[in-house]
């Protein structure tokens, strides 16, 4: 194993990891679960999806005692390996083309931290997308206890996206405010009709109401 | 409700821009309005001149009929350029494209009025930030006035003639056969003509004949009159009939105009109203086209999921600061991504 730095997550005061842990204590799991996943997953592209993923693995990471991965299927746009400084391959996508196991792929980045990239994905992305729907290597037997944060597809923009989000056990969707328009948000809980988020993230939250306004005391 | 102060909030400085701006243009034009003049003249109008005899309106005074005609006369070039030979400073002034003729008619049609003051009073106005400029244009126009005063007045008088010389004939025949048609009957039924006026109140048809020829009798006295009127009319010359037409009772006099505070204020506030209108309709159109979800209990209304939920807006976190020890992760790519990650080795 490579040998890691140590990251100290959220030194500024917009990544609080305490709203992740709010999230977190709200989800349900099923209790049969030995591995554990939550999946972030949104109605388009840049809506902060990533970021979210990025920002709860870190926090779980220094909170729970099982190890944690962050697991990229967004496929069609990695990003984490390069944002990592982690080689594009091995990835996900060599596990799925069989000849690798997950624990081969996965980079520790930090304390009990490690991610695992999309890989060097060409034109068979779909392909690997709905065989990732149809076999789930994070449900293998044997597989030890472990949190998995997967950094889904966006439902809408990627087709295969309420495929894959299937995989997650606690499934949340991003909405970036005052951007997503309420439309497509709606489109995406309908194509999610198999596997429904157990709630949203309002994620780039601004508001511009003063602080004298009904309820804008507990505004964050 | 939500909506509408938040996007107040946001955008308060594009908001209040027409709101402060409008108003303050609005006074800085009432600051910077320039000195004006009025030139002002009244003129007694005796009687009226009519271009075409006989079919003026029965009702409209003498006055009325010459603010008509000066209504008319200032919208013709060759009138505003006799203004103009009248008035030297106005003349003067009349720089610009197009015609001087075209000129000086759009600068009367403009700044000065003929305005009724009384069945036979008008009063002529003139506006200029010159004094002396507005004075000479009054002049100018009532000279022209009556230039053309004269000239409508003999043509008033030939057509007169003309016209009613007609009107005569027609009614002296009209007259001779209804009065042949009486006789006849009278004859008819041995009327004694003495007895006509106890006979008409017994028979219908002989009154019928009778009132004709009465009727027929003041027509043609009436065009008659009229004819002779005008041959009068004919036979004054028309320098000498202007005095009995129109004659300036007030010469021109200059008064200094400045609006009123009332009517500052009236226009400052005017501004303003348009500018809080113009900030509130940009605030209406911009909530109306926000299709977007912006807060969390809309969320929770609108897709009837919990928010878990909700990260503030940052710049850094959207796109993270790189680590100052960044470095110190395996490869390179990280130098330059922003991370928000403190990072010790």
């Amino acid at each position: 194993m490579r040998a890691h730095p140590v990251l100290l997550p959220f030194s500024d005061d917009a990544q609080d990891p305490d709203i992740y842990r709010r999230v977190f204590i709200s989800l349900r799991f099923p209790d049969t679960s030995r591995c554990r996943s939550i999946g972030l997953t949104s109605a388009v592209r840049g809506e902060g999806r990533t970021t979210l993923a990025r920002g709860f693995a870190l926090t779980l990471a220094a909170d729970l005692e099982v190890p944690v991965w962050l697991a990229e299927l967004d496929l069609e746009h990695p990003s984490l390996a390069a944002y990592f400084g982690l080689p594009p391959s091995p990835g996900l996508c060599d596990v799925l083309r069989g000849g690798l196991e997950l624990e081969d792929v996965a980079s520790p980045v930090a304390e009990n931290l490690s991610v695992l990239p999309a890989g060097a994905v060409q034109r068979e992305a779909p392909r690997l997308l709905r065989q990732l729907g149809n076999e789930d290597p994070f449900a293998r037997p044997g597989m030890p206890q472990r949190m998995v944060v997967f950094d889904l597809p966006p439902v809408v923009a990627c087709s295969y996206g309420p495929l894959v989000a299937g995989l997650a056990d606690a499934l949340v969707l991003v909405i970036r405010a005052g951007t997503t328009p309420a439309a497509l948000v709606h489109t995406a809980l309908q194509r999610l009709e198999g596997s429904p988020p157990q709630g949203t993230i309002l994620n780039a939250f601004r508001s511009a109401l003063p602080r004298w306004y009904p309820g804008q005391a507990e505004v964050p | 409700m939500k909506r509408y102060v938040d996007t107040f909030f946001r955008f308060w400085w594009l908001i209040l821009l027409p709101i402060v701006a409008l108003p303050l243009a609005e006074a800085s034009m009432v600051l910077r309005e320039p000195k004006t003049n009025v030139a002002t003249a009244n003129i007694f109008v005796q009687q009226s001149v009519l271009l075409t005899p006989g079919t003026g309106p029965a009702w409209e005074s003498p006055a009325q009929s010459e603010v008509s005609n000066l209504g008319q006369w200032m919208q013709s070039p060759s009138f505003a350029l006799r203004v103009a030979a009248a008035s030297p400073l106005f003349a003067d002034s009349l720089t610009g494209i197009g015609d001087r003729g075209t000129l000086a008619s759009n600068d009367l049609q403009l700044h000065a009025a003929a305005v009724l003051v009384g069945n036979n009073l008008v009063r002529v106005t003139y506006t200029n930030a010159n004094a002396g400029l507005a004075a000479q244009v009054v002049s100018g126009i009532l000279a022209a006035a009556r230039a053309n005063t004269q000239t409508v007045w003999q043509q008033q008088a030939s057509l007169g003639i003309e016209y009613y010389s007609g009107q005569y004939t027609l009614a002296l025949q009209a007259q001779q056969h209804s009065a042949a048609s009486l006789q006849a009957y009278m004859t008819a039924h041995n009327i004694d003509p003495a007895d006509l006026q106890l006979q008409t109140s017994a028979d219908p048809a002989l009154n019928d004949l009778y009132q004709q020829n009465r009727s027929d009798q003041a027509n043609a006295t009436a065009a008659q009159q009229k004819l002779t009127g005008y041959k009068t009319q004919a036979s004054i010359p028309a320098s000498l009939a202007d005095a009995d037409i129109f004659s300036v009772i007030d010469p021109p006099r200059v008064a200094y105009v400045q609006t009123s505070l009332r009517k500052k204020l009236q226009n400052v506030a005017l501004g303003l109203a348009v500018g809080l209108l113009l900030g509130a309709g940009f605030v209406v159109a911009l909530v109306a086209l926000d299709r977007t979800v912006r807060f969390a209990d809309e969320a929770q209304q609108l897709f009837g999921l919990p928010v878990l939920g909700v990260v503030p807006f940052s710049g850094i976190a959207a796109e993270w600061q790189p680590a100052a020890q960044a470095r110190a992760l395996p490869g390179t790519a990280a130098q330059g991504r922003s991370t928000g990650l403190a990072q010790t080795s």
